[in-house]
């Protein structure tokens, strides 16, 4: 297994807008070790989104390699791309996005019935992380009965119950007042601690930033820094390829 | 499943629009239904009319009656060829006959008409014929009364009774017990003529009938012209409409077996399509009707289940990205929305089956009468009543619904190939994700 959880190398995305090429992101190099509480900030069209799309196997370089765990993603069919985001990749994303015809409960085990996961090895493990993210009581209420903390916190349980090696937050906290973005990023940084899970998150949210352990500031498609912080050991910033 | 979970709550999710679609659906299967009923309805009456005209599902002529119609080809041994098709299983009814073209008068009235004379036994034409109850007056092919008594003198034991249509009883000034003459072919002579006494008027509704026609005893019209055992013609009814075909199959295996000397003379069976070929085309006619309505439903029903299950398609986009991005596999995508156009589809059959069951019912047991109308109409020489009743044979809902239903599903195909074509990262920008 390799050391990184994520590892881009040389990493550029251009899109093509009528007879305008936008460069998105410009030979990003950046490794992710597993255990980092990571934020990655820019202002808008800095890249952040399109680094995630990347990392998540979502969109596919122009130029440049992801590695997930080890694997690169190039090469791969959508399939094992679908397999590989299931497997180790847990997304968080801005707007909740739950399934809205399913309770909490059903959301959270979603991910396992694609695993096909037998049902009593999924009732443990669902009821256990929405006991972790404290929505024991909320299990059967849909996302619709529920406030955006709430619902955010169905998210967060979403990616964590399939062990991924890693999860990508994008925008987690955007969309809910601070209080709750606090509670949502203190809940993270639990989980992190307790887990040593692997936390990437998009943001502009100076709440997160100063949470974060790394801070990689991304400007106009390149890394502009990359510092660690919060009495972060590793040693800052981390080259490609270290 | 979890598959089928979400499709059901899926489905109502925008009650309005699938109570719509669905009601929408089933009202046009219902409709489509009752049509269908309708059309089958008229097939069974006129193939039913067909067998209790004079008609019949099958006849047995000399070869070349048909083409030439001479009174001369007849078919020998009538009794034996009776028997023997009495005996060949799936015959309901066999009425020998003799056929000809002849003139009546009488003593009351100066004018001559030509009439159609059809010598039938009773007993057996009884059994088949729809033609004893349209008897207003007498009996259906029966001697005169008098004929009957005990001390009756031979000259009016030997009377012969004649059936007559009730507008050429009319023509003729003609009542029950009327003398009249009827002059036809013969087979000893070139021509025979005889005295027959009214014992029953008729009224069919058809001038075919009620004007052109004559019916007789066989075995008097036999004796009057010296046909001896011969008949024109010996027609059947069929106990299964369906199953003429394997019915004339056993008959010309009955005939090749017995007709080995050929005393049964050469033989011709023919079923009514090959008979009355217009009814026949008529049929098929009203069998590409049927088509026609289907593909209207066809149509109609696409532009409801395309509407609706893009709409679909359209509202959902960001969830399907999103259920993408966490590793849902395409063909899962494809079937969630499969299956819920085929619980649209199967409520939607439901909903029409109800509606459309109610609608036959009506039409089987009410009927609708035209006859203020008209009285009756005919075709092909076959009168055809005017009370319409539609048709409960499980064609009649099973076609219709599996049409609908298989319709739903393919017109589903399109939007769910869209879904499952989707890419995550498009589906969840058009879905307005920023970043």
């Amino acid at each position: 297994m390799s050391d990184h959880v994520v590892e881009t190398k040389g990493v550029t995305r251009t899109f093509q807008m009528g007879d305008v090429s936008v460069h998105a992101l410009r030979g990003v190099d950046l490794c992710i070790q597993p255990g980092e509480f990571t934020a990655v900030a820019g202002p808008s069209g800095s890249g952040k989104t399109t680094l995630f799309n990347l990392i998540g196997g979502l969109d596919e370089p122009t130029e440049g390699s992801v590695f997930v765990d080890g694997k690169p993603l190039e090469g791969m069919n959508p399939r094992m791309r679908a397999r590989l985001r299931l497997d180790k990749i847990g997304f968080v994303f801005q707007a909740y996005n739950l399934i809205p015809v399913l309770t909490a409960y059903e959301n959270v085990e979603y991910p396992l019935i694609l695993k096909k996961v037998p049902g009593d090895e999924r009732l443990k493990r669902v009821e256990a992380l929405l006991g972790a993210v404290g929505l024991e009581d909320m299990m059967h209420r849909r996302p619709n009965q529920m406030s955006g903390g709430q619902q955010q916190r169905v998210a967060i349980a979403r990616a964590l119950v399939c062990d991924p090696v890693m999860v990508l937050a994008d925008e987690p906290t955007a969309n809910v007042d601070s209080e709750t973005g606090q509670a949502l990023l203190d809940l993270m940084r639990r989980l992190n601690t307790e887990n040593n899970l692997t936390f990437l998150f998009s943001t502009h949210d100076p709440m997160v930033m100063s949470s974060a352990r790394r801070l990689i500031r991304l400007k106009d498609g390149r890394i502009d820094s990359d510092v660690r912080q919060n009495g972060d050991e590793s040693g800052a910033p981390v080259p490609a390829g270290a | 499943m979890l598959l089928f979970k979400m499709a059901w709550r899926n489905l109502w999710r925008n009650r309005r629009r699938s109570v719509l679609t669905i009601s929408a659906i089933g009202l046009g299967l219902a409709i489509l239904i009752t049509m269908v009923s309708w059309m089958e309805g008229m097939f069974e009456m006129m193939i039913e009319q067909v067998a209790r005209s004079s008609m019949g599902h099958v006849q047995i002529h000399h070869s070349e009656y048909i083409e030439k119609r001479s009174v001369k080809l007849t078919m020998p041994a009538a009794s034996r060829l009776t028997t023997m098709l009495e005996a060949v299983e799936g015959i309901e009814g066999v009425s020998p006959r003799l056929l000809f073209t002849g003139s009546i008068r009488s003593s009351r009235s100066s004018s001559i008409h030509v009439v159609k004379v059809v010598a039938v036994d009773p007993e057996r034409e009884r059994k088949m014929s729809g033609l004893p109850d349209k008897v207003v007056d007498g009996g259906f092919v029966v001697p005169p009364p008098e004929t009957l008594k005990p001390d009756a003198p031979a000259r009016v034991k030997n009377r012969k009774g004649i059936l007559i249509g009730a507008k050429l009883a009319k023509h003729l000034k003609a009542e029950l017990g009327s003398k009249v003459r009827l002059d036809t072919a013969g087979f000893k002579s070139n021509t025979s003529a005889a005295a027959f006494y009214v014992t029953g008027i008729l009224r069919a509704g058809s001038d075919a009938l009620d004007k052109s026609m004559v019916m007789v005893s066989l075995k008097d019209m036999q004796a009057v012209t010296g046909a001896g055992d011969r008949i024109h013609e010996a027609t059947m009814v069929v106990e299964d409409v369906t199953a003429v075909e394997d019915v004339v199959r056993r008959i010309e295996a009955s005939i090749t077996g017995a007709n080995g000397d050929g005393s049964l003379g050469d033989l011709a069976v023919q079923p009514w399509w090959e008979i009355s070929p217009e009814i026949k085309q008529m049929l098929d006619i009203s069998d590409a009707w049927n088509g026609i309505m289907y593909l209207l439903m066809m149509s109609i029903l696409s532009a409801g289940i395309l509407t609706t299950m893009f709409m679909v398609v359209f509202e959902r986009t960001r969830e399907f990205g999103v259920r993408l991005a966490v590793g849902t596999r395409p063909r899962s995508l494809f079937l969630g929305v499969m299956l819920e156009a085929i619980l649209m589809a199967l409520l939607a059959s439901l909903v029409g089956l109800v509606v459309g069951a109610i609608s036959v019912a009506y039409f089987v047991h009410v009927g609708i009468d035209l006859s203020s109308l008209a009285g009756g109409w005919e075709f092909a020489g076959i009168f055809f009543e005017n009370v319409y009743r539609g048709s409960a044979a499980p064609k009649v809902f099973i076609e219709p619904t599996l049409v609908v239903f298989v319709g739903t599903i393919l017109f589903a195909l399109w939007p769910s190939m869209k879904v499952a074509r989707m890419k995550a990262l498009d589906a969840i920008r058009q879905g307005g994700v920023t970043g």
